[in-house]
């Protein structure tokens, strides 16, 4: 059996006395597409940022192709305030910084676009491709660099081509609406030649017909570059539509996993989404 | 078409080695020309004449340049109407008279030779643009060049040439900074005191140290460097000064930089100033006796070649991430670039080129003293960057050159008290310039606020643009 | 001993003293940053501004009328700075802000140079805080034993202020998130001005207590004790106005130390490598905060 490319081990983050993700363990298997959803505020994206080096998570760790990339126990004050629910903590500590660990292979969007502002669309997406020059300051300043130079070109300009972004490739990046803004988030987490790509609601803010070709397009996708994706997201058509698996947190905590006609009927889940009446 | 380019190409070419070779035998054409000027030898009869000729011949014996065009040109406002001078004498004695100028002006018009060719036969657009810019930097280094012999080296256009050319590389050094990078960084004074100290406690004359560091025995440093290596040395030792600031500043929050790096300017200052370093340093004496400029080519020469060093940075890979940093931090991590080892880059290069920037200042200068290079001077240099556009290379160099012109030069009449008539113009007296020029600037800070060039570039191709097309032409290149 | 008292009290006197000064500059500085994000360039030079209105006014008027006066125009002259540079930037990037902070501390130098023509100006005797006492031995002048008393004095008044008040409360609503304030309904631009009045009224009253130990003003005069109340504030942990205080003790008192010690050229110096230490070894000052952005 081949091991999980990501693999989560009771992963707690707290601030302060808050505790917004607690002890979440899962794992995804290769060229999967799995979702990640629960009501607002569960604690989704912190996830996220535990995984990408944003946040070091107060405790637990994360593997990603069988190798630790974070690993965390509660340190110095937190030893006393520590509130998660899992006490048994790793001995290791590893702390990557996001550029590292998107190194590695892993690549992000954002819930909250962050694109480059001043930047137009194709130099939104070259720049994702500096992490694997050869060149160093020198040999870049002096133009010895070209023929890498142009390779990183078109390997931008084919994200472009993959995302169907190609005919807007001069416009300023925040002059696109907003579709497609989002397009170019994933096609500039592209450019980094990720074999895990995690989507922080990528349909937010779209309307069924545009969330539907968004499903074509994520799975059209991960058929292209044999990817696995791991995302969040609110649209349950979209969700249901293009999951392999789902896992459901509420309040940092998990709460159900399985195929998406599991979840449709977990009791626990509707409860989550819809709250119960109390009399 | 081709044909055409080609034939003015070609008179270009020939029209530019005759201007180089008369000027070049002008020397040794001189005495002959002084026989043709003087066919009946009226010298012979007339003493006074004959002694203005002496005096010419005399110069170029000793081979004194200047001694004998003052000779030539005595000999020519006095005697012009016993002298027969056709075009073709007058066109000779202008070459000598003007010799480098002429040389200056023959290569101009070979460049633009050189170019034309290109034009009319090179495919490749890249080439031709090149060209292009060859052809524009040689006109501004043969127009300056020009421009110094003909209205002196010591004149205010010389002086606010020299300084905006120094000033402009130090700009865009901290405009690669603030503008690029989004550090906010107040450093540059301290940088630039590093500089200028490197510079001249290694450039120094052996012979005359024991004279500037009369009161440190003649000091510890009994070498001397030649010019351009211990300018290199001076930026070395500010990037290396940057690196050390930027181990733990730059990991912070950015204010913490500002306000960390202004303090250490102030260190510095205070530093370079103490007596226990008076060896090295001179304590808070003048250091002094070091090269200097010998024509504002040199600043122009250096600041040019370090402005391109920069501006090819900026558009390569690294430049890209630099701008990405300064856009959005996250996005620019999550994309796999490392913070600190571009900030630290930008930081470390940034620094360099101020160092080099503070030690042409000492040359411009000809003495230094830590105590000049205040934060006021970081301040001024700050709002150089502004008022020419955050992030615009072209806006620092413009705004360089009109800063230091109207704060030496053009407002200059605002610190003397004037009286036109009986009406003493109110306001005016010493002081009163900088209030103006700084109220100038806090309107551009606050109205104005994208400076003269906003984040675009200064480009030929936009400029065409509009002109062939009207407004409205102008994309992004 | 008597002697080594006598010998060194003068020292920790003064560094006392000067330390209460900076602490009234430093306030101004912690509390704009707390609010606006913004190091205020040109509060060190409004600072220099109130010691020049001082000596002008000295020169024309009795001290009754001068003393409340240079208090009232040096805070019109901060909430007007506020108003005209800083207002106008609100939604513009942090970095512009700050600029328009230096450009107009580069403005007031250049103005009081053009005003005074660039030379030293003999500050004002202010009767009794000037006399000079004996204490175990040492001479020193009252105003070093009144400065700390009373910027302990103010420190408490405007802790009363921040926290029993609702414009206290809006202050502290404000430094915590700006936007959800705003969207409370607090009125910010009333908030930053009281901030900025605040500020300004500190250092007119520091700049007395400042300038009566030294005989003279010039247009930089300002500039260096400036900087160090906003080391103090970030050594204190910026946005904390206790921290600011006791940074602002602890780096008079270090300084004067350093001077005692005879390295005079590195008190300066000493400031700012202390700030650096600081900064390495705990980034949010002694009492401040860590923040987490938002991703």
């Amino acid at each position: 059996m081949s091991e999980p490319v990501l693999d989560l081990r009771h992963v707690t983050m707290q601030f302060g006395g808050v505790v917004a993700v607690d002890n979440l363990s899962m794992h995804i298997n290769r060229e999967e597409i799995v979702a990640l959803i629960g009501p607002n505020g569960a604690g989704k994206t912190t996830a996220f940022n535990c995984i990408t080096g944003v946040y070091t998570p107060t405790n637990g760790q994360v593997y990603y192709e069988g190798r630790l990339i974070v690993s965390n126990q509660p340190q110095g004050k937190m030893k006393q305030l520590y509130a998660g629910t899992h006490k048994e903590f790793p001995k290791e500590i590893v702390v990557n910084t996001p550029d590292k660990i998107t190194k590695l292979g892993v690549a992000r969007t954002f819930q909250n676009i962050r694109l480059f502002k001043t930047q137009t669309v194709f130099e939104n997406v070259l720049i994702a491709t500096h992490l694997h020059k050869t060149s160093n300051l020198l040999t870049a300043t002096l133009r010895l660099n070209h023929k890498e130079e142009r390779q990183m070109r078109e390997h931008a300009l084919n994200m472009l081509e993959a995302v169907g972004l190609i005919d807007v490739k001069d416009e300023l990046a925040t002059s696109l609406p907003y579709g497609k803004q989002r397009r170019l988030e994933i096609a500039r987490a592209l450019a980094t030649n990720p074999r895990l790509l995690l989507l922080d609601e990528p349909a937010a803010g779209m309307n069924p017909q545009e969330t539907e070709a968004l499903g074509q397009f994520i799975v059209g996708i991960q058929k292209r570059f044999e990817l696995t994706i791991f995302l969040i997201e609110h649209h349950m058509d979209l969700v249901m539509d293009i999951s392999d698996r789902i896992y459901v947190i509420d309040f940092g905590r998990l709460i159900a996993t399985g195929v998406p006609e599991e979840i449709q009927d977990n009791p626990d889940v509707i409860t989550a989404y819809l709250g119960v009446y109390e009399e | 078409m081709k044909i055409f380019k080609t034939i003015i190409a070609a008179l270009l070419v020939v029209c530019a080695l005759f201007m180089i070779y008369t000027s070049y035998t002008a020397k040794d054409s001189l005495p002959g020309l002084l026989e043709r000027m003087d066919p009946q030898n009226l010298a012979e009869t007339d003493s006074q004449m004959q002694r203005a000729k002496k005096r010419v011949t005399d110069g170029l014996m000793e081979d004194n340049k200047e001694k004998t065009l003052r000779g030539l040109e005595r000999y020519l406002n006095g005697f012009a109407d016993k002298l027969v001078i056709d075009t073709q004498v007058q066109y000779e004695l202008f070459a000598y008279q003007n010799g480098p100028s002429m040389i200056a002006g023959g290569l101009l018009l070979l460049v633009a030779g050189i170019v034309l060719i290109l034009s009319a036969y090179c495919k490749i657009a890249q080439a031709r643009r090149l060209g292009i810019h060859v052809l524009l930097i040689t006109v501004l280094f043969v127009g300056v060049y020009i421009l110094e012999n003909t209205v002196g080296a010591n004149s205010m256009l010389m002086m606010v040439l020299k300084k905006g050319a120094i000033y402009a590389l130090v700009a865009v050094a901290m405009n690669l900074l603030n503008g690029f990078t989004g550090l906010f960084s107040l450093g540059q004074a301290g940088f630039m005191l590093i500089g200028a100290y490197v510079y001249a406690i290694f450039s120094i004359e052996t012979g005359n140290r024991a004279q500037v560091y009369q009161y440190y025995a003649g000091g510890l440093i009994q070498f001397s460097l030649p010019t351009l290596v211990s300018i290199a040395l001076a930026g070395l030792a500010a990037a290396f000064f940057a690196y050390l600031i930027g181990l733990p500043v730059l990991r912070l929050k950015s204010d913490y930089l500002a306000i960390a790096t202004l303090g250490f300017a102030e260190i510095i200052r205070a530093v370079f100033q103490y007596d226990g370093l008076g060896p090295i340093t001179n304590g808070s004496n003048l250091l002094r006796k070091f090269p200097v400029f010998e024509t504002v080519l040199f600043p122009f020469a250096v600041a040019g070649v370090c402005i391109l060093l920069i501006a090819l940075m900026i558009h390569s890979t690294y430049g890209r991430a630099f701008k990405a940093i300064r856009d959005d931090e996250i996005a620019a991590e999550a994309m796999g670039i490392n913070l600190y080892h571009h900030k630290q880059m930008s930081f470390v290069i940034s620094s360099f080129f101020a160092g080099v920037g503070g030690a042409l200042l000492a040359m411009y200068q000809t003495t230094v003293q830590a105590k000049a290079f205040t934060a006021a001077m970081t301040y001024e240099i700050l709002l150089i960057v502004v008022i020419g556009g955050m992030g615009s290379i072209s806006g620092s160099i413009l705004a360089s050159f009109l800063f230091v012109a109207a704060s030496e030069w053009w407002l200059r009449f605002l610190d003397n008290a004037t009286v036109i008539g009986n009406f003493k113009v109110p306001l005016l007296r010493s002081g009163f310039r900088m209030v103006v020029f700084s109220v100038v600037i806090m309107a551009v800070v606050l109205f104005y606020r994208q400076g003269i060039m906003g984040d675009k570039e200064f480009s030929l191709s936009k400029l065409r643009d509009r002109f062939t097309r009207g407004k409205g032409g102008a994309g992004r290149v | 001993m008597n002697n080594f008292i006598s010998a060194n009290l003068p020292y920790l006197l003064a560094g006392i003293s000067v330390g209460g000064q900076y602490a009234l500059i430093a306030i101004g500085y912690t509390m704009v940053y707390g609010i606006l994000r913004l190091i205020n360039f040109a509060h060190g030079d409004i600072f220099t501004v109130a010691a020049y209105l001082m000596v002008y006014m000295n020169a024309t008027m009795p001290l009754y009328i001068s003393l409340p006066m240079t208090i009232i125009l040096t805070v019109l002259l901060g909430f007007g700075v506020e108003r005209v540079a800083y207002k106008p930037l609100r939604q513009a990037p942090r970095m512009s802000i700050m600029i328009s902070a230096i450009g107009v501390s580069y403005l007031l130098q250049n103005l009081m140079w053009y005003v005074t023509g660039g030379l030293a100006q003999q500050y004002p005797t202010i009767p009794f805080i000037s006399n000079t006492v004996r204490i175990f031995g040492a001479t020193t002048k009252i105003v070093t034993l009144i400065t700390p008393v009373l910027t302990l004095v103010l420190v408490m008044m405007l802790s009363l202020l921040i926290h029993r008040t609702k414009i206290g409360l809006a202050m502290r609503a404000v430094s915590r998130d700006f936007e959800t304030s705003r969207l409370m309904g607090i009125k910010i631009n009333n908030v930053i001005s009281v901030t900025f009045i605040i500020g300004s009224f500190l250092a007119a009253i520091g700049s007395m207590l400042y300038f009566s130990n030294y005989t003279a003003v010039t247009p930089t005069a300002g500039a260096m004790p400036g900087l160090k109340a906003f080391v103090a504030a970030v050594f204190g942990g910026i946005g904390s106005i206790p921290g600011a205080v006791i940074g602002a003790f602890i780096i008079g008192i270090c300084e004067n130390i350093i001077k005692a010690l005879g390295l005079t050229t590195f008190s300066d110096a000493f400031t700012f490598a202390l700030l650096i230490i600081v900064l390495v070894f705990k980034p949010t000052g002694l009492f401040g905060e860590a923040v987490y952005e938002k991703v």
